[in-house]
This record gives C-alpha cells, structure tokens and sequence, in this order.
C-alpha cells in the first residue's frame, strides 16, 4: 500500500474571501507507518486529511491510493472505497446513536456487504478491550470506550490506511494515552498505517514521524519523534 | 424577547414552512366550508326568493286548489293592480327515447305562464309561449340536449301525444317542488285542455304604488273564504329565504365535521413541530436562562412565535378557503347532484375572522405543551450535550399506558352500549361516539406500540436493504412520541377513509344482497307515478295479457294495491295473481285468507282467514296491511287495473332477449316503466361510488395536511442528524442509500399510520353498520381493493413527503456537516 500526495491545493470560497487552506501539499504515507500531522492551528491539517482521504474535493493536485488517482474518482465510487480500504476516527467519536457497539463496529463491512474475519474481529475486540460492551449503545459507553468502539470499526476492515483527526481532543490524558498505546500497537504488531492529526507532542512522540504544516505548506518532516523534539521545532513556528 | 422571537422566527423560518401549510390546509378548509355556506345560503336565496319576486301578496292553496272565482274576487279588491292565478299539474314529458321522463318513477309537470311578465315567479330566456309553443326548464333541456325552436312532446290526460315547439327556457333552480323533474310551461288554458285540471296553486298580487302590503294582505284576507293563507310579499320571501337556509346548512354542516377533522390534524402536526424544534433548541433556552431569562418569559416567547405563525398560516387559509369555495359546488354537485346554485362566492367578515382566529387558538393551542415542557430546561442543559434519543421514565409510561386503558375500556363500554340499544339512529350515534373514544385511547396508547410495530413492519427492510434499512428502522423507532404523534395524523385520514370505504361497500352488498333474495323476479315493471301527487299510476290488464301471450317470459305477475273496508276496518291491501311468487308465501294464497303485517298487531279480522303474519312488503310497491287473492280484493274493492307487473324470464332466455320483449311490448304503453334487479344494482353501484368518492375527496385534505406532518419531522430529524449522516456517508454510505435510508423511514410511518388506522376502521365500520341496520342482516364485505389502495397511496405519498428532505440531506458536503453541531 502506498498512499501519495502530490501538490494538493484546496482554495476555500472564491475573490476575497478565498483561503488557500492548502498550498502544493505533496507527502508520501508508508506502508505500516504511524504518522502524525501537526502544525498551528487553522494551518490545514484536517484539510489535507479530508482531501487524502477522498471525503473532501481538492482544488489542485492528486492523491494516489495504490496508482488510483482518488481526486478523479465519481462521489460513489469514492464512497464505496471508504467503505473498507479507508478507516476513520474522529474527535468526537461520531459513532450511530441508534446502533449498539457491534453494531456500529460491523457497519463499514455491512454497507460494502461484506463478512468480517471472526479472528481478526475477536483479535480487534480483545486488543481494543471491548468484548463486556458489545451490546450496549454509545450513551451507555464512556468517551474513552466509544473511541475504542470507533478505533474498532475503522481497524475492522483491514483498511490500506487509517486517518484519525484528533482522536484524543475529547479524552483525558490517561485513556487518551491507552487510545495511542493502541494505535501504536496495530501499526507494530498488525501492520496497519495510520495518519493522525494531533495538536499534542505528546501524543506524536507515539507516532513513527511528524509532518509539519505551516499555512497550507509542508515546513518539516522529523523521524521517530519525541515530545521534546517536536515541541522545539512548534516553538520555531511560533506556536 | 420581541426581537429574540422576531429572529427565532426569521431563522427557523424554513423549518416551519411545513407547520404553516398545515395549519393553511387547516384552516382553508373550514374557512372555505363556511365561506361556501355563505355563497350556497345567498345563490338559495336568490333562487328560492325567486318566485315571490315583484309579488305584494300571495295566496296559497290549503286543502283545494283555488279557484277562478277567487282570483276574480281578489282582482276586484281595491289597491290590486294586478292579479295572477298560478298553476301546476301533472303532464308527463316524453324524452327521447319516446318514453316519458322520470325522476325517483315521477313523470314532470306543467306549469302556468303569466301573461303578466313581472309576476311570472321564473326568469325567462326566450319568449313566453304562443300558440304550439311552450318553456322548458333549463335542466331538462340541458340533460335532453333541447334547445329553443326544437319540440318537444307531452302525454295528455288521454295518452296522446302532443307537440310543442320550445320558445323560451327557464331556471328554476333548486326548487324542492320540482328538483329533477321536467317542467314545460304552458298557458294557463293549455294546461286546462291537457290536463283537464283548472285550480289554482295561487294567487299572486302586485299592488297598485305606494299601497301597504299588510292592509292589503288584510282586505285580501277579508275577501275570501277560510281555508286559504294569505301572506305579504315580504313574508314569503323571508318564508322561502328559511326554507333556503336548511338546505344549504345541511351541506354546511357535513362539510364543518370535515374541516374540524382537518383541523385537528393539523394540530397535531403544529404540536409535533413545535415539540421538535423546542427540543433541538434546549441548548438555546438553557442559554437564555443562564443569562437571566425567565420561565414566564421562554414561555411567552413561544407561544407568541406559534401566535405569529398562526395568524400567518390563519391569513393564507382564508385565501386558501376562497379558493376551496370555488370547488367545494363542483364537488358535491358532481358527487351528490346537490344542485347547489350558481353564485358568485360571497365573503363575509365572518369566516374571514373565524379563520384567522382558528389559526391562532389552534397554532397557539398545540404549541402550549411543548412552550411550557420548554420552560422546565435548566440553565445547567447549556452545558450539557443533548441527548439525541428522547429517553421516556418509567412513570410516565406506566401513566400513559393508565389514561389509553382508561380511554379505551370507556369506549368499548359506549360502543356495547350502543350496540345494545334498540333505535338504530341512536345506536349508531353511541357507537361512533365509542368509536372516538376508543380512538383517543389509541392514540394515547400509541407511543407505547409504535416502536415495536414500526421495528416489525420494518422487518424486510432491514432484511432487504441491510444496514441502511435497519438504521432507518432504528431512525423512526428513536422517538416514539414523535413517530406516534406523526403516525396519528395520517391514522385518522386513513382510518375514516378505511370505515367509510367498508360501510359503504357494505352497505351496497348489502342492498344487493335484499334485492336478489327479496325480488322473486328480473323485472318490474311500475306504473308511472303522478308528478305532482306522487301517487302510482294503473296498468292495463291488457299490457300483462300482451306478457303473458310470449313463452320467453315463464311469470307475469299483476300486482293490486287498494284500500278496502274489512270488517269495519279500512285496510290498505295488496293482491297479486300469483302468490306463490312472493317468497314470503311460499304456498301461495287462497281465496278468503289473507296474510298480515307482522310489523303490525293483529288486525283480527272475523272475515277473512289470517294465513299467516309475515313481512307484507312487495318489492316495488311498498308494505301493506295485509296481501290477498286477486279475486278476494275484486270481492272487497272492487273491479280494477293493477299497479304493477312482476316478471319473470324463462330459464335459458338471454336477459338481452327479454328485455327486448319487455321494450316492445312497452312502446304502446307510454307510462310503464321498466326496472330490472340489474338496473337497480348498477343504479346503487353508481350512487354509493360517488359518495365514496366524496368522503375521499373531503378527506383528502386530512390525509394532505398529515403527509406535511410526515415531511416536517422528517425535515426537522434531517437537520438534526446532520452529523450522523455525514459519518454514514464518511463511513461508506451512498448519496442515494442515504435518499434511500430517508426514504425508507418516511414510508414505515406512513405504512405503520395507514396500517394502524385500517385495523381501526375494518374493526368499527361492521360495527355501526350492525347499529345502523336493525331489519336486516347486513352482509358485511371487506373492500380489499380500496385497503390496498389506501395502503399503496399512503406508501406512494410518505414516500413523497420525504423526496426533498432526503435531497436536502444527501445534497451536503461531507465535512461541513461533521462540522456542524
Ligand atoms: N469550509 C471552509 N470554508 C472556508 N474556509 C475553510 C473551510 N474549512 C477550513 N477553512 C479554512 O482553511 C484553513 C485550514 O483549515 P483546517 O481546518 O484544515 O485547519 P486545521 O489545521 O485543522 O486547524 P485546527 O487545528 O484548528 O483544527 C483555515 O484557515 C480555515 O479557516
Ligand atoms: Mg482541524
């Protein structure tokens, strides 16, 4: 799997009012890699998430998932790829209030009509702790346990890349740090690629790389980053 | 709190679209019922006043017609400039077929022309008759196809035919005396010559300038003998104008029952909106509170944003109602040949008022409930994140489910009651009465079951569709206030259309049943029956001997009615020549015995021989005292023709065939009419389509008013699931699974209301007809086509209702509604 980026410009609005939220972004996502986006805020990080992962039309540019060209694809056909080769986790958990955890865990491979693996599904479960809350509906689940739940769905699939924005904003510190241990384990142990957004040095020292954006353009790319390093390179951007 | 209701209003301004046509469509029907009654009382005026128009004075006939010399003795009353015998007999008119014209088995009329062009009691388009000449009325002309300077052709009192040339037509409107007979007009002495009759219906006086109607009235009075009324002109138009008045308010009134039922409906809607809205706002109301507002102020706030909506949903029904005027005569003249007149539409203050008070009371009416569940939101709900699935304690379930029990078993105590008791008027009243008590626990009951019966009937969705099917389920089961109260609305247009559409089915299956168990024979044939009296007419023993000469016809039966004297008792007695036709009397009859009304006590009769109390009625003829030999009545009345000839077609011979005898035979017989039990079933076929037709129509608008109801929650559920949608789009659902998926939840309310609403009707309909129908056995028929119908069109419309929210909703980019929140 590889999934590239290349001079990708997203221009929000048009005249005067138009931002250039994204500016000739091109990066390439490894296979098995765990990399975290970072960078001041409104510098573009969940645009150029949005736009690698097709739920969002770029302006300029291309993102090859595996040679296909994700920006010429039709809105269904985008659609039905996200089904099972892209995974999601959002801030906010955004999981379907009328399903139970199961539920909402199978729902990707249901929509693309799809069996899940029972022992990739009981591995998942086991990992993610979840097994004594399958039944229940997200009101009845803490934060912590329905970003489980919704890291459970976006693995389910075996997807070619995972994009998480932010998926330890609504959490405390220590289940924000259970979520990344996690996260950190599919990546080494499972093989999964994940691309987190994160405003947190914290949370990137889990990741294999940082890339950092500064007003739509790439300003850095540190290797096996820790907290300290990639908090002195912020402080540079003035942040 | 002015400004912040003005900029609720203006925001949400989309959102209650749908509300204010419900309570347009509301409204609009009520307003334009009362609006119609309005211009049907003021077109019945005009036409009933008609008669007594440019008169002084009048004089009706009592018990006999006036005579001659009583107009001769009115002219000659001083102040009197003029005065006008008017006539009316009976003159049977031939249409075109050759055979005479007839309305219910009653031939027409004819009446007088004026030679005093003010006092003629019609308008006139064309010329007063000369000699051949004669008027006809407008509806006659219309249906036959006449127009002036054609003929016409009258039977005299002789039988012969006579012809006129049409000189002149005229409209008499809806006048009771003569709705759906032909009228000619004729001159007075013409009439005299047909008809051989010369009294006089009245006399109508115009009276010399500046002369006082009432002295007149008085000396005209003091002119004549006893046993006439005299009245002013004024008088009787008021007398006409009354009579005017209680038939339009019979229309007026079925019409109110339907606008109330709308109206009701939309309540609901208004209700559900409000209780929506208010829910998706408590993060504002919480705000509003954190920062000082009080309950009394929340409170105000929301029921002045209903009052403004009602006012403007109010204003737009009274012009919608203005419009539902202009159709609401094409309707029921279509339907029920109502002959409602026409009027230019007449707007008074009234319903004008009425409407936009309607519109307020019930927008501000249906809001009260959720304004004030919105004023127990805690300041602390600011904070909170909103639960999206309303969550229903214990208690208040268990008291709910209390009030539906309690509902429910004092409705089905009514209705017992009601079938217990013996006068099937008010049997049938105390039944619907159940009924609607009933309904009320249902509906209360409601949010209870909905849930469980949504999740069943949307069993092959998610059977079909997967996981968009069942997350659609799992949508319209969430809420199941919401659900119940949406389904509602559509439950009472589809229930009352399900009962209305079995009783009326029944109740033909019924009529057919009796005609084919109760009329021994295919045809009837009945002696026309006099225009004016009603009385049925003679046929000829010859035209049954003409019968009985052709072997295709293998019973020709004469029937007699009479009144005989028995034993010091006046009998009203029926005979036929052949008893054992009559399924009552299977071994026929025999001189000396008679057989007696079992409806009446015994009439004890030393004379005669009771055989046996039975039901008395002949089919065609009506029920009599008691039925004897043909021989026995000659005995007892007298020689005389029958009345009636039943007929009986040989085993084998075509219908086609027999008929053409009946037709043949019948040319020299101009007035007999020929009925076959078939005729009679298509007649009845017909009649009981075009009420159906009507109660649909009128519903209609109920059934309208609830899809609006479907598309508000519907729109109201898309706006705030927005999030969740786009996640099942991020996460892999389709633009048109998600058109689907909305799609899919509008149609299982619309189907669960609809299903909930037939069960209803198909249970209640056999019941009031069993309460309306004490002779008979009803034969109770469930009309499978039409349920199927009704379920179909309300899938087709719920599916409807929901093509521009689910457009709405699948049209959005992905990450701006995850944004949003
Ligand atoms: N729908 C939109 N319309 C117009 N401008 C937008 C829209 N979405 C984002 N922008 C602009 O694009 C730029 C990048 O936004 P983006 O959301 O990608 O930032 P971000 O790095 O994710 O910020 P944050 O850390 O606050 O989440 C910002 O200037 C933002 O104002
Ligand atoms: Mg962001």
């Amino acid at each position: 799997m590889t999934l590239s980026v290349t001079g990708l410009t997203k221009v929000y609005g048009a005249g005067d009012t138009a931002v250039r939220a994204l500016d000739g972004v091109s990066v390439t996502f490894g296979q098995g890699r765990f990399t975290a986006i970072m960078g001041p805020s409104g510098s573009g990080k969940s645009t150029l998430m949005h736009c690698a992962a097709g739920l969002d039309t770029v302006t300029g540019g291309s993102v090859l998932l595996n040679d296909q060209d994700l920006t010429k694809l039709s809105d269904t056909a985008l659609t039905r790829l996200r089904r099972t080769r892209i995974g999601f986790v959002f801030q906010s958990f955004n999981l379907l209030p009328t399903l139970t955890a199961k539920q909402n865990i199978l729902l990707p491979l249901e929509l693309a009509g799809a069996k899940p693996d029972p022992r990739w599904m009981t591995t998942v479960i086991d990992t993610l702790g979840l097994a004594d809350r399958l039944g229940h509906v997200p009101s009845q689940l803490s934060g912590g346990q329905q970003q489980r739940v919704a890291c459970a769905r976006a693995m389910l699939p075996r997807p070619d890349v995972i994009f998480a924005d932010e998926p330890t904003g609504n959490l405390d510190s220590r289940t924000g740090h259970e979520l990344l241990e996690f996260l950190r384990r599919s990546v080494r142990e499972l093989g999964q690629t994940i691309v987190m957004v994160t405003h947190d040095p914290h949370a990137a020292a889990y990741a294999d790389r940082v890339v950092l954006l500064a007003d739509g353009r790439i300003v850095d790319d540190i290797e096996n980053p820790t907290a300290d390093a990639v908090l002195g390179r912020l402080r540079t951007l003035g942040v | 709190m002015w400004r912040f209701t003005f900029a609720s209003l203006t925001k949400h301004a989309r959102r209650l679209v749908a509300t204010t046509m419900a309570v347009v469509l509301g409204v609009g029907f009520t307003a334009g019922t009362l609006i119609f009654g309005d211009t049907a009382q003021a077109g019945f005026d005009e036409t009933f006043a008609r008669t007594a128009k440019n008169v002084d004075v009048v004089v009706l006939a009592g018990d006999h017609p006036l005579t001659a010399e009583q107009l001769r003795a009115v002219s000659g009353v001083g102040d009197v400039d003029h005065a006008e015998g008017r006539m009316a007999a009976s003159l049977p008119m031939l249409g075109s077929s050759g055979r005479p014209l007839l309305n219910n088995g009653r031939s027409g009329y004819a009446v007088s022309v004026a030679e005093d062009e003010s006092l003629r009691g019609f308008d006139l388009d064309g010329h007063a008759p000369a000699a051949g000449e004669a008027l006809l009325d407008l509806e006659t002309a219309a249906h036959e196809h006449l127009s002036i300077g054609q003929r016409i052709q009258v039977l005299d009192k002789s039988g012969a035919i006579q012809s006129y040339t049409i000189s002149g037509l005229v409209d008499f409107g809806v006048s009771k005396k003569y709705s759906g007979l032909s009228v000619v007009g004729l001159p007075q002495a013409e009439i005299t010559r047909l008809t051989g009759e010369s009294g006089l219906e009245e006399i109508v006086v115009r009276a010399r300038p500046g002369t006082d109607q009432n002295e007149l009235a008085q000396r005209v009075r003091s002119a004549l003998a006893d046993g006439v009324t005299v009245k002013t002109g004024a008088q009787r138009r008021t007398d006409l104008a009354n009579e005017a008045t209680s038939v339009a308010t019979q229309f007026t009134f079925i019409l109110l029952i339907f606008g109330v039922i709308s109206l009701v409906v939309a309540i609901f809607v208004i209700y559900n909106t409000f209780a929506i809205l208010l829910a998706q706002r408590v993060r504002e109301t919480a705000l509003l509170r954190c920062i000082g507002a009080t309950r009394r102020q929340i409170f105000g706030a929301t029921l002045l944003e209903s009052a403004a909506i009602g006012l403007i949903g109010g204003a737009f029904g009274v012009l919608a109602g203005i419009g539902i005027s202009y159709g609401l005569p094409l309707l029921l003249n279509n339907a029920l040949h109502s002959g409602v007149p026409d009027h230019p539409v007449v707007v008074r203050a009234a319903p004008v008022l009425i409407g936009l008070t309607l519109g307020v009371v019930a927008t501000m009416a249906a809001a009260a409930i959720p304004a004030l569940r919105a004023t127990r939101t805690r300041p602390l709900a600011a904070l909170r994140d909103v639960p999206s699935a309303a969550t229903t304690s214990r208690r208040s379930k268990v008291v709910r489910a209390i009030v539906a029990l309690a509902a429910g078993a004092v409705g089905v105590f009514i209705t017992v009651r009601g079938g217990q008791t013996d006068d099937s008027e008010t049997a049938t009243f105390i039944v619907v009465g159940g009924g609607v008590v009933v309904f009320l626990g249902v509906l209360a009951a409601s949010p209870l079951f909905i849930g469980r019966l949504t999740a069943l009937v949307g069993l092959p969705a998610g059977r079909l569709a997967g996981p968009p099917g069942r997350v659609a389920v799992a949508n319209a089961r969430r809420n199941p206030g919401r659900t119940a109260v949406t389904t509602a609305s559509l439950m009472i247009g589809v229930g009352l259309m399900a009962m209305f559409s079995m009783l009326l089915g029944s109740i033909k299956e019924t009529a057919k049943d009796q005609l084919s168990s109760h009329y021994p024979a295919d045809y009837m044939v009945a002696a026309v029956r006099d225009g004016k009296t009603g009385e049925p007419g003679r046929i000829p023993m010859a035209y049954a001997d003409q019968l009985k000469g052709h072997k295709e016809l293998a019973t020709v039966a004469t029937i007699r009615s009479a009144k005989a004297n028995v034993d010091g008792k006046v009998l009203h007695l029926g005979a036929i020549d052949h008893p054992e036709l009559l399924p009552q009397l299977p071994g026929g009859l025999t001189d000396g015995a008679i057989v007696v009304d079992d409806k009446q006590p015994d009439p004890n009769l030393p004379s005669l021989r009771t055989l046996a109390a039975a039901d008395t009625t002949i089919p065609g003829a009506g029920r009599f005292d008691g039925i004897v030999t043909w021989s026995q009545l000659e005995k007892l009345a007298g020689p005389g023709d029958g009345s009636l000839v039943l007929v009986k077609a040989a085993s084998g011979v075509s219908p086609v065939e027999s008929r053409e005898i009946l037709d043949r035979v019948g040319l020299a017989y101009p007035l007999t009419v020929v009925n076959s039990v078939a005729d009679l079933s298509s007649g009845l076929e017909t009649a009981v389509n075009g009420l159906l037709g009507l109660f649909a129509g009128l519903l209609g608008t109920t059934v309208l008013i609830s899809l609006f109801g479907i598309a508000n929650t519907l729109s109201l559920s898309v706006i705030e699931r927005t999030r969740e949608s786009a996640t099942l789009r991020a996460l892999g659902l389709t633009r048109g699974q998600l058109r689907g998926m909305l799609l899919a939840e509008a149609l299982l309310m619309g189907l669960v209301g609809a299903l909930v609403g037939i069960v209803f009707g198909l249970v209640y309909a056999p019941l009031v007809l069993q309460a309306a129908l004490r002779d008979v056995v009803p034969v109770i028929v469930t009309p499978w086509d039409w349920l199927a119908g009704l379920v179909l069109l309300a899938a087709a419309a719920s599916c409807l209702a929901a093509v521009l929210p689910a457009r709405r909703a699948a049209r959005g980019a992905i990450v701006a509604a995850m944004a949003d929140r």
